[in-house]
Parts: C-alpha cells; structure tokens; sequence
C-alpha cells in the first residue's frame, strides 16, 4: 500500500455504490494535512458520496479509507469522533434546543457516565462559542435563528469536538450570499489560526477557489484533477466537468482564479466572446 | 395498461364481471354455513318456497338478511372509501381509519344506553351524528397549522379520534353492563342477526347515496386535479366537497348502524379496483360498491368457517385482511396522492 | 445559560438546571399526594390519619384490608403502570425523533395485549402466572420488531414508521379481539381489561412481579441517557459524534417493549399515557433524557392513578377502568398537540 507521507486521510481502492449502481470505483486520493480542500463536481458526480465515505457515514463496498494510517472502520466510534468532524447537509435540531445545549453535545466522544461536565469540557465549549461568534446567542434556540447564525452554532458543536480533522457537506446551500461568506470567512480562519485540515463539499466554483487551498474536481466518481485552484480552474476542467463553456478571469479582489459561464443562447457582448 | 383505461368496452366486461362475482357469491353465502344447503334448494327457495322445509325457511331468514346487509354494509362501505380518498387524496383514508365509524359507534352507543334508542331508524340517524361530528373533528384536526391537511396528519387525528370515541363506547358499554356479545358488535361488526324486515327499509336509502355518489362522479373526477385546477375550470368546489362529506358520512354511518364497526373495506376495495379501471370515478364508484360486497360476503364466509362452531367477527377478518395491504401502502408511499 | 448545579470532582462530573431540580421535586411531592389521595378515597372515605396508622400495621384491622389489601396494591399497580408506559413513549419519542411517538402506535401495545390474551385463554393452566409477562414481552418485540422490519426501506423514517404502525396495531387489535371471542375468557370481566386496560382487582403478587421488570429497565436507561440525546441530533451528526446508531436503535427499541410490555400484560391496553406524559414533562423540565425520564414516569404514574381514581368513584358502585379516563384526558390533549404543530 502506497502511503504518502503525512497525509491524516486518505483513500485507498475506494469502491462506493448504493444498491446496484457503483458511484465510485477504485479511487485513491490523500487529503493534504493543515489546508483547506474544496470537492467540486456537477449533481450527482459522487463528491457527497466520497465525503459521507471519510466521515465513516457510508460504508465502502470495496477498498479502505485511512485516518492517520488505521483503517477507520477498525476504530471505535469515539476514537474516530475525536479525530474527525463532520457537518452533514441541512442538519435538524430538535424543537427547543438551545445553541449552548447544542454546542455541549460535541464533547460527546470524551464523556462517560461518570464523567459527562469536566473542566476540559466547559472550557472548550466556551471556546467554541467564542471562536464562532455565538457567545451571546448561547441561550437561544435554534430554530430562533438566521441561517447563518445556525450554521455557526452547528460549527461551534464541530469545534467542540476539538478535532484535527473538519469535514463538511456544503455548508453554505440555502444560505443568502452574506451568510455564505461569513461561514467561510469563519472557516479561513480556523483553519489560520488552528491549522485545521478541512474538507468540504462546495457548489459554487468561485468561491471554492477563492477560499480552497486545495481542489478536487470530480467527474463520474474519479478525480478528473486536483491541485490549487490556479492550476485546474482552466476552461477545459469546466467544459469536462461541467459541460460548459467559460471564460476563466481573474478575481479582481483575491486574486484567485474566476469562472464565468458563457450559457447557451444570450450573447451580449459579442466582442467579449471573441477575444477569449 | 393505460391504453385499456381509455377502452368502455373493457370497462363494460369488468362491470359484468363484477356483477357475475358478486351474484356468485351471494349465492354461496346463502348456500354455505354451519348447516350446508345444496344450491339447488337456494333456487327454489326463492321461485317455489315451500314453508315445510327447514332449508327454505333458514334460507329466507337468517341467511338471506345475512347476505343482504352484507351486501348493504360492504358496498356502501366501499363507496364511501372511494370518496374519501377522493375528497381528502389521500390512498390512506377509510371511514374506519379516519375515526368516521368510531364517531357512528359512539353516538349510538351512547344513546341506546342512556336513552334507550333502539330502532333501527334511529341508529341510522345517530350514526350519522356521530359520523359527522367524527369526520369533522379529524378533518379539521387534520387541516390546522401551518402544513395545512397533510396525509400524516389527518391519520394521526384519525386514530386519536377513533381511539378517544372506542374508549368512551367500551366505558359506556361497560358502564351499561352489556354483555360481551353486545361489545363485540360494536366493536368488531357483524352481518348477522338482523331481522329482514326492518333492513328492508333501509335499501333505498343505501341505494340513493350510492346513485347520488355516481351522479357526482364527473365532478369528483375533476377535483382530484387539485383544488386550484378545479376552481380554474369553474368548479364550484366547496358544494361538491359538502356534498362528498355528507354521502361518505351518510354511507359510513348507515354501515354501522346496520353492521357495526367493520373496517378495512373502504380501504382495500378502492385500492383493487383502481388498478383495472383507472381513475375515473363513473365506472370507479359502481364497480367498487359491487366488489365491496362481495368481498364482505366472502369475509363473512371465512368468519362463519374458520373457527366453526364459533364465529369470528367479521371486523376481525376484514382487518386481518386489511391491515397488509394498508402496511403495503404505506411503505411504498403517496405515489397516487 | 440556565443556572446549573453542578457536580465536579476526580470521580464523578455532571451538571442540572436548578429549574429542572425543582420541577421534578414539585412533580414528586404531586404523585405522594395522589397516592395518599387515592388510599383516603372511595366506597368508604378513610381519614388520612388512618390511612397513615393503617400503613404502619396498625390500628382497625379492617381499615387496614381496606387500605392495604384492596387500595394499595392497586394503586401502586396504576403507578408503575403509568409510569412504565410513559418512559416506554419517551423511550421511542427520542429515538424515532417524532413526538406523537408512543407504544400504542408503534404496536407495542397491540402486541403485547395479543400475547397476553393468548396468555390467558391458552396457557395460563399449564404454564404458572409468572410467565405471563415473559409472553407479554415476547409479543410486544415481535409486533415492534415487525414494524419496525416492515418500515424499514434503507433507513426508517417516523413516518413511515407511524403509519406501519397504525396498521400492524390493527392487525393486533383484530387478534386480541379474536382470542377473546373465541375464548374461555369472554366469560369473565377480564375480557374488558384487554379492550380498555384497567387495574381493577391487581393484588400484591401482581405488584411485586411488575415492579422487577421496571426497576431493571430504568437502570438501562438511565445507562443510555448521554447516547440517546446525542443520537436526537440526527443519523449522521450523532455518528460523528461516535455513536453507533444501528446498535443504539435496536437497544432502545427493545428498552421501550421491556418497559411497556409487563404493565400491559397486567393492567391491559392503557392508552394515550405513553404519548401525553412525556409531552406534560417536557414543559417543566429540561431536554435532558437522564431528566426527562423519572419526570415522564412520575407524570404518568399520577395521570394513571388519577384515572383510576375517578373510575372508581364517579359512577358508584360501578368501577369504570382506568383506560377510559386516560383517553378521556389524553385524547384532547393529543388533539391540542396536534393543533400547536408539535410536530
């Protein structure tokens, strides 16, 4: 087994299906440690699929999934919980549960019966509020609050997990674009000032790139190509993936590379068209 | 298959069809019991009656009052199902589910106890109080809210409704000191021990809501689109659903007060016909009350037979019946919602 | 943040809300209220100062038959059977998420009934009385085990589950119905126990059978408390806490049939208890479950005892069961949950 070096996840052989139908065959890919790395890829393409696969949320129906070298289907739940975070899509919390309630369950895999409030505990909770900014919301309950605010209290329960490893299932669907920069502001600087490894699904290709590290384009459940996204955000990346035509620009602010679809049928600006 | 929806002819065939079952079945269950009678007996029983034989004088008593308020009871059960799942388009909804026949079963109880109601008349009439307060009770239950008339919801209030309404009847039952064979009735339906004559009024009445409930099948086709198609297309929706709400009460509450609580048919029966006529209420409506009962009569067949001497209640074998095929239903979801 | 009470040393940590605390004591001073209420109430009113002397074994001896032959054991056997029900509904309104959850509409009851009437009408002969709980048991995991198999289609969603439910509880309801028709026992009172559930004529020995059975299952659940308010979170959120929801499900499944089979198999089909107490917990106390629990079970064990309280002195002479009641008061409050959407 080829195991590059430092790498706290990674894919060995992984074979995913549902039922009858494969979705990903034979896949090998290592999450690079301390960086953001964003999964694109059209609906349906299996980057949901691949992120549940290493948060141990589906099982593989061939190969393994490593985390720090240990098969993580031969780790106990806890141990895997204490390395690994995951934020699945559109969370439900139930009726009447407040964000600091919400934010304690995250110190689950530490607890047991006799010990369920140490001191670790609370001061990590605290931490976790204050990180993401829900400190005076602490009290209210979930469904009291925006979208964004309620995906920060999701955050902050991740946070209390107080993992090496953060894994989130676009986190920024159904939110307005303020709330979607905010939490991937918020997530930037995690991953800043704690050198959080993250992984996350993402559905718009910009701000994948303004945000990533690392992307991970997937076609048909294999990694058409991966690097930093001024290396793969090429024209030919989107017409594979995406099947559509672009033209590739530079974010005026980030610096980072900017897609902008040509569509089908409107052309407005004929000579724009034709300069590309 | 769809192609055959759009051809009468086949729809023609299916309604002889049923007729053909549905005689056949009448005849066994005039024929077959704890005391067997050759069928050759039942034919004369009706065109040469001769008033010395045993069989003539069993066939034209017990077994023929038997077999027409099962007939009574199973079709008007089953059209009533038809229309509920129409009003409310919901696969799920029966009078028995919806709490309709507890509400019916309540009512009359409760008189006959306390007031000491006993005619058959009468029963129909309370039945059809309790009936309506019940429907109303769970469709309102069922519509408040912010989701408004869920399928979920509305069986939920249903079995609240029906739940309360059974246990009120069983404390009143008890309270009054009935016998067991009093309860069971009640509780579990039966076809039998109904004096002919005073069923006989009743069959126009029966046959008037099923005749009513097929005038209005165009329109009940035309609601089943959704109630904003049907307002668009100049529907004057709130008097058809009345108009539904009252035959389904009318039907459901007639059934108990001749048979009990017997559940399931209006259940399954919509459900089997479905499938081979379509969704056209016209020939959906005659078809289902012709199956209905003949399913009712071969349910009262199995009760009579399956623990012999003793009967079972037939609201025990419609249920065991039912209940799998309700199970089907609802794992395989609202596909026909 | 609520004001906690907290417990902090090297062996042991855990914290309360203060409300909380509170709301249980008022909760348990209620159900030693009803009881004594329930002792000095009936055919004959009894003083409380006699009940009291009659309790410590003295004093008239007929008083004390009353009191502690014909009232206490009843009254102790409407406890347990309330409150072995209302956890049984906590139990499944936490783990299928859904909070009009209960053990009537999941089929534990109607299976339960079913195996006891069988029970009854077959066995009870051959095999001793203790048995009657184990067969209770048996058939409340088999009517469980059955829907929830039957509700399964990848994964199992309330509704799906709510609605099997309701028709495997049918199927059951059909089947006790059926054994009691067919049966030696439609002779006997004991057959309106089956269709309404009461605890009319419950002596010692059926009190001190029950009460095993509860003890020990609200030990496990009381085990299970941190996992269950993890796993409310959702499938996935709680895996990624660590806890292995498959496992976690099966167990609290069968938790709920072991906590609500025997009080069934004694006292009958008592509805509604399992749906309501928790409900009426819920609005004083904390979501905690290790809270919830003795809350939830003290609110039922008090619904059910007032039941029968009013069963037996409203309509004198006649005794109505307890079951009556419990739907008398639960139905409208289902009705009014149902109206606030609590779902």
């Amino acid at each position: 087994m080829y195991l590059p070096e430092n790498t706290p996840l990674q894919s060995i052989s992984l074979s995913l299906g549902y039922e009858k139908k494969t979705i990903i065959q034979s896949l090998d890919l290592a999450i690079k440690p301390n960086q953001i790395t964003v999964l694109v890829g059209g609906n349906g393409c299996g980057k949901s699929t691949l992120l549940k696969a290493f948060a141990r949320l589906l099982t593989p129906s061939a190969g393994h999934i490593l985390l720090n070298g240990s098969d993580i289907h031969s780790l106990s739940g806890k141990e895997v919980a204490r390395k690994l975070a995951i934020l699945p899509q559109s969370p439900v919390a139930p009726e009447g549960l407040t964000v600091e309630q919400l934010v304690r369950q995250g110190r689950y895999p530490y607890q047991n019966w006799l010990q369920s409030w140490t001191e670790d505990d609370e001061r990590l909770v605290h931490k976790a509020l204050s990180d993401t900014n829900m400190t005076e919301l602490s009290a209210r309950s979930i469904e009291t609050l925006s979208g964004g605010q309620r995906q920060r209290a999701w955050i902050a329960m991740a946070l209390a997990q107080d993992t090496d490893i953060l894994l989130l299932d676009e986190p920024t669907t159904y939110l307005d674009l303020t709330h979607q920069i905010e939490i991937l502001d918020l997530l930037f600087e995690l991953n800043q000032n704690q050198k959080t490894t993250i992984l996350m699904v993402l559905h718009d290709l910009n701000l994948a790139a303004r945000y990533a590290h690392n992307m991970i384009a997937i076609k048909d459940g294999t990694v058409f190509c991966q690097g930093a996204p001024e290396n793969i955000l090429k024209r030919d990346m989107v017409k594979a993936v995406f099947d559509m035509e672009c033209h590739i620009t530079k974010d005026p602010l980030f610096d980072t590379p900017m897609c902008i679809p040509y569509g089908k049928r409107r052309v407005v600006n004929k000579k724009a068209f034709e300069c590309v | 298959m769809s192609l055959l929806y759009r051809n009468t002819a086949f729809k023609w065939g299916v309604l002889l069809l049923s007729i053909g079952c549905l005689i056949f079945a009448l005849m066994g269950s005039i024929a077959f019991g704890q005391y067997a009678i050759p069928i050759k007996h039942v034919w004369t029983a009706f065109w040469a009656f001769d008033p010395q034989s045993i069989d003539h004088i069993i066939i034209r008593t017990t077994r023929l009052s038997r077999a027409v308020v099962a007939c009574l009871v199973g079709s008007a059960l089953a059209v009533s199902g038809v229309l509920m799942q129409a009003l409310t388009r919901n696969p799920l909804a029966s009078p028995s589910i919806f709490g309709v026949n507890a509400g019916a079963v309540f009512s009359i109880v409760l008189f006959s106890t306390f007031f000491s109601a006993t005619s058959l008349n009468t029963f129909v009439l309370l039945a059809f109080l309790g009936a309506s307060i019940a429907g109303l009770l769970v469709y309102g239950l069922g519509s408040v809210g912010k989701d408004g008339l869920s399928p979920i919801r509305i069986v939920l209030s249903g079995a609240a409704i029906t739940a309360l309404f059974m246990a009120f009847t069983q404390g009143i039952l008890v309270m009054g000191q009935e016998g067991l064979d009093s309860v069971l009735f009640w509780v579990a339906g039966s076809v039998s021990g109904r004096d002919l004559d005073m069923v006989s009024p009743l069959i126009p009445l029966f046959l008037m809501g099923i005749t009513l409930a097929m005038l209005a099948a165009p329109h009940i086709n035309i609601l089943l689109s959704g109630d904003d198609i049907a307002k668009g297309l100049g529907q004057n929706i709130l008097f058809i659903k009345v108009l539904l709400s009252v035959l389904i009460v009318g039907l459901a509450g007639g059934s108990v007060a001749l048979g009990g609580n017997i559940g399931f048919i209006g259940l399954i029966v919509p459900h089997m016909v479905r499938p081979i006529v379509g969704y056209d209420h016209k020939w959906l409506i005659p078809i289902s009350a012709l199956w209905g009962a003949t399913l009712l009569l071969c349910a009262d067949l199995i009760s009579r037979f399956a623990i012999m001497p003793e009967e079972v209640p037939i609201g025990v074998t419609t249920a065991l019946l039912g209940a799998p095929l309700f199970i089907y239903l609802a794992r395989r979801g609202r596909k026909h919602g | 943040m609520d004001k906690v009470f907290s417990v902090r040393n090297r062996l042991l940590s855990f914290s309360m809300a203060i409300r909380s605390v509170w709301s249980c004591l008022i909760v348990a001073a209620c159900f030693v209220s009803i009881i004594l209420f329930s002792l000095c109430l009936g055919e004959q009113f009894i003083s409380l100062p006699r009940v009291l002397i009659a309790l410590s074994g003295h004093g008239d001896q007929d008083v004390q038959f009353v009191v502690g032959t014909l009232r206490l054991p009843r009254v102790l056997m409407a406890a347990m059977v309330g409150a072995a029900l209302a956890s049984s509904g906590l139990v499944l309104q936490s783990m299928i998420r859904n909070p009009l959850a209960s053990p009537d509409i999941i089929g534990i009851t109607g299976g339960a009934s079913a195996a006891a009437v069988c029970f009854l009408s077959f066995f009870s002969v051959t095999l001793g009385i203790i048995w009657l709980p184990v067969f209770a048991i048996a058939g409340a995991l088999i009517a469980a085990l059955l829907i929830y198999g039957l509700a399964w289609n990848n994964g199992v969603t309330s509704m799906r589950l709510i609605l099997v439910g309701i028709g495997v509880s049918s199927a059951m309801g059909a089947i006790t119905t059926f054994v009691i028709a067919a049966s030696p026992l439609s002779t006997s009172i004991t057959a309106y126990i089956w269709l309404t559930g009461s605890v009319y004529g419950t002596d010692w020995n059926d009190v001190e059978a029950l009460f095993p059975w509860l003890f020990v299952s609200w030990l496990l659940a009381l085990f299970l408390a941190r996992r269950v308010n993890t796993q409310e979170l959702g499938d996935q959120i709680a895996t990624g806490l660590g806890v292995s929801m498959q496992r976690l499900r099966l167990v609290l499944l069968f938790l709920s049939v072991i906590m609500a089979a025997p009080a069934i198999a004694y006292a009958g089909a008592i509805g509604f208890v399992g749906l309501i107490a928790p409900h009426i917990a819920r609005c004083f106390v904390t979501r905690s479950f290790a809270i919830l629990l003795p809350v939830s079970a003290l609110t039922g064990a008090c619904l059910v005892m007032l039941s029968d309280l009013f069963g037996r002195l409203l309509f004198q002479p006649l005794d109505i069961p307890a079951g009556v009641f419990v739907s008398a008061i639960g139905a409208p409050f289902f009705i009014y949950l149902l109206y606030r959407q609590r779902f």
